[in-house]
């Protein structure tokens, strides 16, 4: 069994504790509730034999990540960075942002996520996916879509990872 | 060696005239097989000279060589920072605490001449009977570590754990302990201080920062300053002896090795 630290931020109300939610009891609310500080859950996946356990951490949303202390930073083996794809305006930092996650953890993963899919109409996202890489994935927390996905794909990514050391 | 159609004759005469030729040679070259042979000779030919290769070499090794092993350390140090400081870390550590030990030692003896020359001090002896350090001692007995943990400094990983009892997951205590140290610290905006200890319901959680990792300690009952100070001690005396080292958080092997050893040195010894 190895166990990875797993950081999940990005803006405030962009739904990083309905993701973090949604994975580890399979629930969701519809209720805000913001995250003060920082919450931490595990969850175990089987990746091709391989136990792994995604610790994760849940941090308070702020507009640029220059404001995440770097202690929660620090250690991680992989990072959640979420937006809403039914507020661009949370996209508007993400450039910066995702240069200074590389700069704090060098040849960490980084998985960019948009989040509230079920919001936004297919036409939306078709434009949406012009101007963004396609390896950005979307992801819905109130209906499930992608999330057990979007998890089971980073475990693998930090096994495959693993081996190559 | 005869070839045919050669005259003998005129062969011993070729074999003379390559002795006078040779001559000398052949004798440097006898002389030369037998310094060979024996190895007495031939040190007290050769030690001078490497002697002498030496002195040369040692003199002029700065200006050939200096940068060479410079860099060569430099990129090993770099390599194995980790490493080394895992190893400096709980020895720096002891040296202060000894110090500061030895400090308070100094001040304590000096407080309690002044307490036994002051009339305060003879008239409590005389109606207490009892030391009060006896009392101290007394009201400790029992006390246990229940759990202990070594966790990775940042990541919150655990690295090995042993406690008394069988507890829920000990992985998710390490996340979140780790959690409340990073938002303690961000939120009293005190980067080099340090967390020491949480108090949770009727457990004391004392914290030791290491390098890489820290140690947590988590006892039923409170603590008395020299039990801490004990536990303390005893947390960089683990560190030192089986941490003082590489670590691979990935290497099941050395989980189990600091689960017996936590087991040894902190749940199945009561405190004194
Ligand atoms: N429709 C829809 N609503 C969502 C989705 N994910 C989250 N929400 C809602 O968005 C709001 C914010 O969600 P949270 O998960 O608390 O957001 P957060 O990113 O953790 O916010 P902070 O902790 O303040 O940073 C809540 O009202 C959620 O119900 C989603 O996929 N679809
Ligand atoms: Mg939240």
């Amino acid at each position: 069994m190895i166990s990875r630290k797993v950081l999940i931020t990005g803006s405030f109300a962009v739904g990083k504790t309905s993701l973090f939610n949604r994975f580890i009891h399979n629930t969701f609310s519809e209720r805000y509730l913001t995250t003060i500080g920082v919450k931490v859950d595990k969850k175990e996946v089987a990746i091709n034999g391989q136990d792994v356990s995604l610790v994760l951490w849940d941090i308070a949303g702020e507009v640029s990540q220059e404001k995440v202390p770097r202690t929660y930073f620090l250690g991680a083996s992989a990072v959640v960075y979420v937006f809403d794809l039914s507020r661009p305006n949370t996209l508007k930092n993400m450039e910066a942002d995702l240069k200074l996650i590389q700069k704090t953890l060098p040849g960490c993963l980084i998985k960019v996520i948009g989040n509230k899919k079920d919001l936004v109409s297919e036409e939306e996202l078709i434009i949406m996916k012009r101007q963004i890489p396609e390896t950005y994935l979307f992801t819905s927390a109130k209906t499930g879509e992608n999330v057990e996905g979007l998890f089971l794909s980073l475990g693998a990514q930090l096994v495959e990872k693993k081996d190559l050391d | 060696m005869v070839h045919p159609g050669q005259i003998p004759n005129e062969q011993a005469l070729l074999e003379e005239v390559r002795d006078i030729l040779l001559r000398k040679d052949r004798e440097t070259l006898q002389r030369l097989e037998d310094i060979l042979d024996q190895r007495g000779q031939l040190a007290e030919r050769v030690v001078p000279i490497i002697e002498e290769q030496l002195e040369h070499f040692k003199e002029h090794f700065p200006v050939a060589y200096r940068h060479t092993v410079e860099r060569l350390i430099e990129r090993k140090l770099k390599e194995s920072q980790e490493e080394l400081l895992n190893l400096i870390y709980p020895i720096l550590g002891k040296m202060i605490r000894k110090y500061i030990a030895q400090q308070l030692q100094a001040l304590r003896e000096s407080v309690e001449v002044q307490i036994k020359q002051s009339f305060l001090g003879r008239l409590r002896a005389r109606l207490s009977g009892v030391r009060e350090s006896d009392i101290i001692i007394s009201q400790a007995a029992g006390l246990r570590v229940e759990e202990a943990y070594v966790i990775g400094q940042h990541s919150g990983l655990l690295l090995g754990s042993a406690s008394l009892h069988p507890t829920i997951d000990k992985e998710l205590i390490a996340g979140m302990l780790t959690a409340i140290k990073s938002f303690v610290i961000d939120a009293f905006q005190r980067g080099d201080a340090e967390l020491e200890m949480i108090n949770y319901g009727n457990y004391q959680i004392l914290i030791q920062d290491f390098y890489t990792y820290y140690i947590a300690l988590a006892v039923n009952g409170a603590l008395t300053a020299g039990e801490k100070e004990e536990l303390s001690e005893q947390m960089f005396n683990f560190a030192d002896r089986e941490l003082a080292r590489k670590i691979d958080p990935d290497d099941p092997a050395f989980h189990l090795h600091l689960q017996e050893k936590l087991r040894l040195y902190f749940i199945e010894k009561t405190l004194a």
